[in-house]
């Protein structure tokens, strides 16, 4: 998704792009923490004890390499987070929107 | 009387100036008659005088406008804030007396822990106090874990229980050193009712905040003063004076006396209520906290169930339970939200038309100021004095015409303030879950806190970067448990774009602090009742009965978590693939039989019997249970083995927890499918496992 799409999807074509760029920043902290949550649920005890140590030695890339081979299609394991975590924040955004407009228009009609 | 007083020329009328200097004078004195007395002899009202008003914002809590406010948040009445205002240098004097027996406590502790036993009232007993607040509090919390209730639970339940009996004691028994000399008197053993003493800045019982209440509880609240005498009745709540009284020494002041009572006890005095209560924002503030609280509750069941192998029946109903409540609730505070937001928008349009009205009466005010000034007779002083009112007036004419542009602004551009406000606030929503999550899961496992704080240093890896925020170089932040983002960014637009006049201000007191009625909510049950009856409440007050749930009804709400009972690798397999992969190899007909089968079943010609369906479900509710412990090779060969075991006699599809977990454990041990079904005895050991690793 490009970063048009995903403004377009979240309904903020028409803001500033300042708002733009501190929602969008919003959104990604909320699919990195997601992101993290997943993966603290596909780490067993042993994988760990194994990263536990490796962060010990101060190997960054091992630390890493480790973590990714334990998700397989990384990639395509964050875009699928990405994606769901973007489509449910626009979903219920628009919808708490829509209702606040109906509210709105009818009670400035009364 | 003092002679100068009854004889001095300047109090008939009274003098504000001069009232006030002769009352402070016989303070000063200390000759024991009460200003009060004092002023009524001098046949004036002391507290109706026009005096400048004493900063006393260290005693009572003052808002921005200068109202008064009770511990509760309820505003004071005009009558009792004067009165508290009158006595303040007594109050300052009493929380100076404390600190200074606190501070001769602490020190005398210091240089020998002796026992302090049998002294009432003294700084020992203070302490002793609210230690046994503390362990009283600390044993509830303990019961609460005891009976099943996970630590952060126990913690919040056994803390709203004690607040509630605090202010149960509070409405049905005596002030709190009542029937007794003591200034400062705490609860005996076993009771923590009635806790009386919260003076602001106050220490927190060397670091222990349970015997407290919240910061924004505790401002403005400290009267009980030694050598007051009371005036507290039977049944009274709090330490404010009735509404109409304003004669006598209403608190626990020093060295006063007390006033004769007659006639029956006084009820509550009635208070005034914030205009926000009961309104769009309060609305969404307790659906905040009902929110809040399931997400929590929500995050403990679903850890908890991660812990069950198998999924037990009991950790399955508690997580049905939490995932509905969390539902619940967030569909109560969408619709609150929502709710809030229309109300935001008609504040602007009701801020621009008094706005308006403040534009006509200055532009009055011009036309008059430009008639005086064409009177030929005016002195040179008024000359100046009427053009430098005018200039004042055309001024700020035109700042509030700034204001009215400003706010028509707003209200055009509204919808897409709404929109953004919901972004910001669902994204947060969205966060919080997660991070509850986490942290939840790390409490439980202290070695995935420490890769999870190497993971949260590295936030530009690859790891938690979104693909997509990356190539736009959008860096997400991982966070913690952070508030749910409640106020919206039209508000603080709004704010940004208008000035100080009460009129527009009103537009923006949705952002005021954070009170909740904490005795509705004791419990998750509670938080949830209480949205709910909050929920009725706006309903049936809004004109016309406007909204009420018509649109979220329908929305997938937190999608992905809520829907996913177990943690659950990347789809990048499909598990009924390589079942069929499994049983197709196995027996030649298998294929056809199969997907005919499929077939059948999908156009409606085959029912299962409700014994297979159950079956097939309890395999899959087993199967989710331990996929996420394996990798994505040890989960495509169990699924192989699974689709192999349907075939064999004496299994199909019966799944059990048990086998899963047997199951689970060879492939961790590293066989692979083909392996697992030699030493099960399942068929010809023929399985092509390159699709394993395809």
């Amino acid at each position: 998704m490009s970063k048009e799409e995903i403004i377009k999807k979240l309904g903020l074509e028409n803001s500033d792009p300042l708002t733009q760029q501190a929602l969008l920043q919003q959104v990604s902290n909320s699919v990195s923490t997601r992101i993290l949550n997943k993966l603290t649920e596909l780490l067993s005890d042993e994988d760990l004890d194994k990263i536990s140590s490796l962060i010990d030695t101060g190997n960054d890339v091992e630390v890493e390499n480790y973590i990714m081979s334990k998700v397989p299609n990384f990639d395509i394991f964050k875009s699928q987070i990405e994606e769901e975590t973007i489509d449910e924040i626009a979903n219920n955004a628009t919808s708490i929107t829509e209702k606040a407009k109906e509210s709105l228009s009818e009670n400035l009609a009364e | 009387m003092p002679e100068s007083a009854s004889n001095s020329p300047d109090v008939i009328p009274a003098q504000p100036s001069h009232l006030q200097t002769e009352l402070q004078r016989i303070k000063d004195e200390n000759n024991g008659v009460s200003e009060t007395a004092l002023a009524g002899a001098m046949g004036n009202e002391p507290y109706t005088l026009d005096k400048p008003k004493e900063d006393i914002s260290d005693v009572v809590k003052i808002d921005d406008e200068g109202r008064g406010h009770d511990p509760s948040g309820r505003f004071l009445s005009d009558k009792n804030l004067d009165t508290i205002r009158s006595n303040a240098d007594q109050i300052r004097e009493g929380e100076e007396e404390w600190n200074r027996l606190k501070s001769e406590a602490n020190q005398s502790e210091n240089n020998e822990n002796t026992d302090d036993q049998g002294q009432e009232g003294a700084p020992k007993d203070i302490e002793s106090g609210y230690q046994k607040i503390g362990e009283a509090v600390s044993k509830r919390i303990d019961e609460l874990k005891s009976e099943g209730m996970s630590d952060r639970d126990a913690l919040a339940k056994a803390h709203d229980e004690f607040w509630d009996r605090v202010e149960n004691a509070s409405a049905n028994q005596p002030g709190p050193d009542e029937g007794s000399d003591k200034n400062v008197s705490f609860p005996p053993e076993d009771e923590v009712e009635g806790v009386p003493f919260y003076v602001k800045g106050e220490e927190k019982n060397g670091g222990k905040n349970d015997a407290f209440p919240p910061e924004d509880e505790v401002e403005g609240v400290p009267f009980y003063i030694k050598d007051q005498e009371k005036n507290n009745t039977e049944g009274k709540k709090d330490a404010f004076p009735p509404e109409d009284e304003v004669e006598g020494v209403p608190f626990f002041i020093k060295g006063k006396e007390e006033p004769p009572k007659d006639g029956p006890p006084e009820e509550n005095p009635p208070v005034e209520k914030p205009p926000v209560e009961n309104g769009p924002e309060e609305a969404e503030r307790v659906a905040e906290a009902a929110l809040a609280a399931s997400i929590v509750s929500f995050a403990a069941a679903r850890i908890q169930k991660e812990k069950i192998f198998g999924g037990g029946k009991q950790e399955q109903a508690q997580f049905d339970t939490a995932e509905a409540q969390l539902q619940q609730t967030f569909h109560e505070f969408l619709d609150r939200a929502a709710e809030k937001e229309a109300a935001e928008a008609e504040k602007i349009k009701e801020s621009i038309e008094q706005l308006k009205a403040k534009q006509a009466q200055i532009a009055e005010n011009v036309t008059k100021l430009r008639s005086a000034l064409e009177d030929p007779d005016l002195s040179q002083a008024e000359i100046v004095h009427y053009t430098q009112q005018l200039e004042q007036n055309e001024s700020e004419y035109a700042n509030i015409g700034k204001e009215i542009l400003a706010a028509s602004q707003e209200l055009s551009n509204i919808e897409q303030r709404m929109q953004e406000s919901a972004v910001e606030m669902v994204a947060s929503i969205r966060n919080r879950v997660d991070a509850e999550m986490v942290e939840q899961r790390e409490k439980a496992h202290p070695r995935l806190a420490k890769v999870n704080n190497w993971l949260k240093k590295h936030k530009g890896a690859r790891f938690v970067a979104g693909v997509a925020f990356s190539a736009m170089a959008i860096t997400g932040t991982i966070t913690g448990i952070v508030p749910i983002a409640a106020v919206g960014i039209a508000g603080r637009s709004m704010l940004g774009a208008f000035g100080g006049y009460n009129a527009v201000r009103a537009a923006g007191d949705f952002i005021g602090g954070k009170q909740l009625d904490r005795s509705d909510l004791t419990t998750i049950e509670g938080y949830t009742t209480g949205a709910e009856k909050e929920s009725n409440t706006v309903r049936r007050s809004k004109k016309g009965g406007a909204v009420a749930g018509t649109v979220l009804g329908a929305l997938p709400v937190l999608r992905g978590i809520s829907h996913a009972p177990a943690p659950t690798p990347p789809k990048t397999h499909s598990a009924e693939e390589f079942w069929y992969k499994g049983l197709s190899t196995s027996r030649p007909t298998a294929s056809a039989d199969f997907s005919n089968q499929m077939s059948a079943v999908t156009n409606g010609e085959l029912i299962p019997s409700p014994q297979v369906t159950a079956a097939l479900e309890n395999m899959k509710i087993a199967r989710e249970a331990v996929i996420g412990k394996l990798t994505e090779p040890q989960g495509r060969n169990l699924d192989l083995v699974l689709g192999r075991l349907s075939t064999t006699p004496g299994i199909g599809n019966e799944g059990s927890a048990n086998m899963m977990n047997s199951l689970a454990g060879m492939l961790k041990q590293g066989l692979n499918a083909n392996d697992i079904i030699s030493r099960l005895g399942a068929g010809p050991a023929d399985i092509d496992l390159s699709v394993v690793n395809s």
